[in-house]
């Protein structure tokens, strides 16, 4: 009796478990999204288009990984910055490579280049009402660089003076060069002249942070919709697991310019799930990965996301440190074949170094100055050349003599760009290829000067400001990337000169250097990144950029 | 029966105790750190090691994690800087235990149920139909179940949504995938199990006491061959309530399945042990309930008690 009571209570346990969890979804979950009805997206409802039944613009898009912080210090990742544009405003607005006064008013520079000094508006206000002043710029540049904060971002403050040398910890923070003149003027002074400081302005690192808030939360600032205080023209409704919400600032002072009531992004890890939802009209944006790309054709866009990528070199390797040999390397690809057998080709093939697109004196630097410095399919007769007078400088009588040993992370793209490349050059030069896969983690930790650990690696970069300095730093024979150990004289008075010269001077010291850098061969270039995109038609002003961003949506507007 | 358990539990604090010491220094041994951007200066690395405390001897880094551990407190995580571990965790568990908790009835009723029609019907076309879809729930993968029924179910006819997880209908197309595999299991086991009972000699001594047929299957055919299932319930209850990373992601379910996978990418210290921990918890949790469980179903189990 006692036992059958035992089966019928299990049953019913097992029953009631079934009906408890086929009726409601659990409070706690509930009670996190509890903000979901505030955007209008009702559980189980769907919305049609970007606009939400109470009649607001909501801009929803999705990230495959959640935002790591909404503390403008620590974000790192470019999705995290996107999110930090929208809702800190900093000294200047690089809307898309434009620049445009945001809490400063204006600024004047010092004969030298060195001096900027900032009139800042008197009319913006943080989100809790107070005014944002010259010593919220002051104390958020002081924490991006300081030891204590350890904030990842810290190199780029190494723009500001003394910036490298307090992260270092080898001056006190109050050393670093900006200084809040009174609550409405910043000074700040740079290390060496930078054109393109300006540029910079809008970069996460750079944005205003109010210190008592940073005290009251402590770590945990920047961990949650309420750990932060806003200025721009957004502010947090919601910030955890899976969603980040962000609702107009009605308080910004610009607030007549900004169309959209809210933001809404997802995090969807699956990018053929948040192309499926885009189709279903769930999302206004969706990138969309190159195997699904022909599907979509003629709704696809695209934008150069900065990234370049290369074959990197080490010239610490006897037969790499021959440049006849890499010149060869760099003749036999066939650029236009990888592009189509690596990445169906959606990504454009690159036959320089620096990205096109960054600002050149007065237009982009690659119209100013067009460089084609390997043919697009090769020139095998030449890569013949170059490999017959290598191996007669090396003392080889075969090129199967020669093997490398390729180093490439383990993700699918890097290792179809691999097995592509090292095809190349075994077919067309006859050298031997060993392509050896570690983590990705792995592979960035090996981007060190003086490894031996790779003779070619995989890799790239992505620029911190629009300028071409920004991807010709890397290889200064003692710069601290110097991971391709090349060592040129000419090449480093180059970049040299670039610091003591401005506009167009400037500029074709750069160029120059590029120049220099692939007439050594010095790495061979094969790529520049472009992510495909579709956007809703509902979206009108949506912009994609390169740098500290990827989509700005501040203008953007929703019309049915 | 206290004795029992209080050796179980006993056993189970010493599991966990092994368990996160060795998986402490495994994280520890993998090749790079938590700070790969390969743009951080060594300064900033230095900095970032220093305010993780990173930089202090292994063996130092080891008692101060292991004090925490006392405390509940998981730390800070590296790749979410301005949040602990137990804040993700306690943010992301209601979601996967949501979903576990749909996947399991599902699994467990309809598993049930399917087997035992299927042993009552052994050889028949009921049976084949049975077999049949047992043997496709324990072959095909979650990602490719998933991704059929998000095909035809969601984007194909449009009957439930495609992502996202705030309602009822949200929940339907992920706890099946995610519970699909376990219901095959469940099913292919009872029905075994229920074959091997009917040939025990009580059953026929049942029949042949005039016992009627509906009164041997429910009193003593199925109350004996449902221990086996009571058994891989432990494992499966831990492993399916703390997240799994293919449905979650495929149905963009903000539960812990992510954790498993970024935590060991990104070489997140902090995460990767607040995972392990909760899970080895959670787990040995489990399974000392189930322990406990056939200690109450089935006396003899009870070792050293009365």
């Amino acid at each position: 009796m006692r036992k059958r009571k035992l089966i019928a209570l299990c049953m019913a346990a097992v029953m009631t478990l079934s009906a408890a969890g086929c009726s409601t979804p659990s409070t706690s979950v509930e009670e996190t999204q509890g903000a979901a009805s505030e955007t209008g997206e009702e559980a189980g409802g769907d919305t049609s288009g970007g606009t939400a039944a109470n009649g607001e613009k909501i801009f929803r898009y999705s990230n495959t990984i959640d935002i790591a912080t909404i503390d403008p210090n620590k974000s790192n990742a470019v999705a995290d910055s996107t999110v930090c544009y929208h809702i800190f405003d900093g000294l200047y607005r690089n809307v898309q490579g434009t620049l445009q006064p945001a809490v400063a008013e204006s600024y004047e520079v010092s004969d030298d280049g060195l001096v900027y000094t900032f009139t800042l508006r008197q009319d913006a206000k943080w989100s809790d009402g107070q005014t944002v002043t010259a010593h919220d710029f002051e104390y958020g540049m002081k924490r991006l660089c300081d030891p204590a904060a350890a904030c990842p971002g810290s190199y780029l403050g190494a723009v500001l003076k003394n910036g490298a040398a307090v992260s270092a910890e080898e001056v006190p923070v109050d050393e670093l060069g900006v200084k809040a003149i009174d609550d409405f003027t910043l000074e700040i002074t740079l290390e060496n002249p930078a054109d393109y400081f300006v540029s910079m302005l809008s970069m996460a690192a750079f944005m205003p942070v109010r210190q008592d808030i940073v005290e009251q939360f402590g770590a945990e600032f920047g961990g949650g919709a309420d750990k932060q205080v806003y200025n721009g023209p957004f502010v947090v409704t919601e910030y955890g697991e899976g969603k980040l919400v962000m609702k107009k600032n009605e308080n910004y002072y610009d607030a007549d310019k900004i169309k959209l009531d809210g933001v809404e992004l997802l995090t969807v890890a699956d990018k053929t799930t948040a192309v499926s939802m885009f189709d279903a009209g769930e999302l206004d944006l969706a990138e969309v990965p190159s195997e699904l790309a022909p599907q979509y054709e003629g709704q696809v866009l695209s934008y150069y996301s900065g990234a370049n990528d290369y074959a990197a070199l080490n010239h610490r390797n006897t037969y790499l440190a021959n440049k006849n040999l890499r010149l060869a390397m760099n003749y036999a690809i066939n650029r236009e074949e990888y592009n189509l057998l690596a990445h169906n080709g959606l990504y454009e093939p690159n036959l320089r170094y620096v990205l096109p697109q960054v600002r050149g004196v007065e237009d982009e630097y690659g119209t100013e100055y067009p460089l084609e410095a390997f043919p697009l399919q090769g020139d095998m007769d030449k890569a013949k050349e170059y490999l017959d007078t290598a191996l007669s400088d090396l003392g080889l009588s075969d090129p199967s003599e020669i093997t490398f040993k390729l180093v490439v992370a383990d993700t699918d793209d890097a290792k179809k760009e691999a097995e592509v490349v090292a095809n190349q050059w075994q077919n067309n030069l006859g050298i031997n290829i060993e392509i050896n896969m570690v983590p990705y983690a792995t592979k960035n930790s090996m981007l060190v000067p003086g490894s031996d650990d790779y003779d070619i690696i995989m890799s790239g970069w992505a620029p911190d400001y629009s300028d071409p300095y920004s991807y010709l730093e890397l290889w200064y024979s003692t710069s601290r990337y110097n991971y391709l150990n090349y060592d040129s004289e000419a090449y480093d008075q180059y970049l040299d000169a670039s610091k003591t010269t401005t506009g167009k001077e400037r500029m074709d010291n750069l160029f120059n250097a590029e120049k220099t850098l692939l007439e050594d061969g010095a790495l061979v270039p094969l790529q520049l990144r472009e992510v495909q995109y579709m956007v809703s038609d509902r979206v009108q002003n949506l912009g994609a950029y390169f740098i500290g961003l990827n989509y700005d949506y501040m203008y953007a507007d929703i019309v049915e | 029966m206290a004795k029992y358990i209080l050796k179980r539990v006993g056993i189970s604090i010493v599991t966990i105790f092994v368990l996160v010491s060795v998986v402490f220094f495994l994280a520890r041994l993998m090749p790079g750190g938590p700070f790969n951007d390969p743009k951080l200066s060594a300064t900033a690395r230095e900095n970032l090691s220093a305010y993780y405390g990173f930089d202090k001897p292994m063996f130092e880094q080891y008692l101060t994690y292991l004090g925490n551990l006392i405390h509940g407190n998981f730390g800070f995580s590296t790749k979410y800087p301005s949040r602990t571990v137990n804040d993700l965790l306690a943010g992301a568990f209601p979601y996967s235990a949501d979903l576990g908790i749909r996947a399991l009835c599902f699994a467990i009723s309809f598993g049930l149920v399917f087997g035992i029609i299927s042993a009552l019907n052994r050889g028949n076309k009921i049976d084949l139909i049975f077999v049949i879809i047992a043997v496709f729930g324990t072959s095909v993968p979650d990602f490719i179940m998933g991704a059929l029924l998000q095909h035809f179910f969601a984007i194909k006819w449009g009957l439930f949504p495609i992502a996202q997880y705030k309602g009822f209908s949200y929940t339907i197309l992920p706890s099946i995938g995610l519970g699909f595999y376990t219901m095959a299991s469940v099913s292919r086991i009872m029905r075994a199990s229920m074959l091997e009972v009917v040939q025990q000699d009580y059953i026929k001594t049942a029949r042949s006491k005039g016992i009627s047929r509906f009164r041997v299957t429910w009193k003593h055919q199925i109350r004996n061959a449902i221990m086996p299932v009571v058994t891989i319930l432990g494992p499966t209850v831990a492993a399916v309530l703390t997240g799994t990373f293919v449905i979650e992601s495929l149905f963009a379910i903000p539960g812990m399945g992510k954790y498993y996978v970024e935590s060991v990418q990104n070489n997140d210290y902090s995460l990767i042990l607040g995972m392990t921990a909760f899970y080895g918890t959670f787990l040995v949790f489990c399974n000392m309930i189930v322990d406990i469980l056939y200690g109450v179903i089935d006396p003899r189990v009870r070792i050293g008690g009365k």
